[in-house]
């Protein structure tokens, strides 16, 4: 349960980097309960479409290890 | 195409026609078709500025870009009401001069944010285009230096005119450094969306300069005599805040759509 609140919030860090503070909040109601394999396919879908794979690749990396996953 | 793109190309289109097909490019009803074009594109950003906070590098980014369109949009105005609505003519140079000027540092400050968040690593880049990039922003810097810079002193107007003139050399100047930043960043995105924006921003700023290089350092004695081919220029500056419009409506559409795909989710949910 820890380790996916670290996720989540961490994934919201990176939604918010990208796509602003608002896109941020209405994922946090989304990822809200959620187990970390439904939040790191999100995160994905969402990353690669705007960032492209790479870039999406390195972000979630970070942030998996800022989550220590 | 997208059904948007073909929207703006359209608008553009008729401005063309309109151009060729009249007599006097410089009349009235023209200016004021001209005159649409950079004021829309500081409203659309206007509209997308609300999408962004100022809290992180990209939000910082967009938030720049956009307030240089805002000040193009709003010298483009007073121009446009000076110009036609105040008699006598007004002073030389102008207030929209101040704001055509600050425009260019606020674009600066905004790419430099977005490079600094693209967190670019130069030894990844393709060496074939950064080659590329470089050559052409360097034959780019070394003639508007001479031309736009070296050349726009004249020691027959005051100090305040020469300040303005050589100021938009400079700015010309930050145009070029912002396309080529803009081109490293769009390839630190790969495909992503994030990467077309930044695409398409570097082809307006691009087609901006090019009108800029061609009006200051080439053809403004034909331009101000409304001699054809040369008021053409003015199709490149349309052109470019059509593109910039069009990058800066895409990117917001984009993440509202992120947003309400989520929100639909949420519903669904609930």
């Amino acid at each position: 349960m820890d380790q996916v609140s670290r996720l989540h919030t961490a994934a919201l860090g990176l939604i918010s980097k990208y796509f602003g503070q608002t896109t941020a909040e209405v994922y946090d109601q989304f990822f809200s309960g959620e187990p970390d394999s439904v939040i790191t396919t999100s995160i994905n879908e969402i990353m690669v479409d705007y960032i492209g794979q790479e870039k999406a690749n390195y972000e979630i990396s970070k942030i998996m290890e800022q989550s220590n996953l | 195409m997208k059904a948007r793109k073909i929207i703006f190309l359209a608008i553009f289109l008729v401005f063309v026609a309109a151009n060729v097909l009249s007599p006097k490019t410089q009349s009235l009803p023209i200016y004021t078709i001209y005159t649409v074009f950079p004021v829309a594109a500081a409203l659309i950003g206007l509209y997308a500025s609300k999408m962004y906070k100022f809290n992180n590098a990209n939000g910082r980014a967009m938030l720049l870009i956009i307030g240089g369109l805002l000040c193009w949009g709003i010298a483009e105005f007073i121009g446009y009401i000076s110009d036609n609505f105040i008699t006598p003519p007004t002073m030389d140079p102008q207030i929209s001069d101040f704001f055509f000027l600050l425009a260019y540092p606020v674009f600066g400050a905004g790419v430099y944010q977005g490079f600094i968040a693209a967190e670019i690593k130069l030894k990844q880049i393709n060496k074939s285009l950064l080659t590329a990039v470089l050559s052409a922003s360097l034959v780019l810097t070394a003639w508007v230096a001479y031309f736009g810079v070296y050349q726009a002193y004249d020691p027959t107007v005051d100090l305040l005119k020469n300040a303005v003139n050589i100021g938009y050399g400079v700015g010309d100047l930050i145009l070029v450094i912002v396309s080529t930043l803009m081109i490293l960043v769009a390839e630190e995105y790969g495909n992503g969306k994030l990467a077309a924006f930044w695409k398409t921003m570097a082809l307006g700023f691009f087609v901006f300069l090019i009108g800029d290089i061609l009006y200051f350092t080439m053809y403004w004695e034909q331009y101000s005599k409304d001699l054809k081919p040369y008021v053409y220029i003015d199709l490149l500056w349309t052109a470019a805040y059509t593109v910039l419009a069009y990058g800066v409506l895409e990117n917001y559409l984009h993440i509202f759509e992120v947003q309400n795909k989520i929100r639909l989710k949420l519903q669904q949910r609930q």
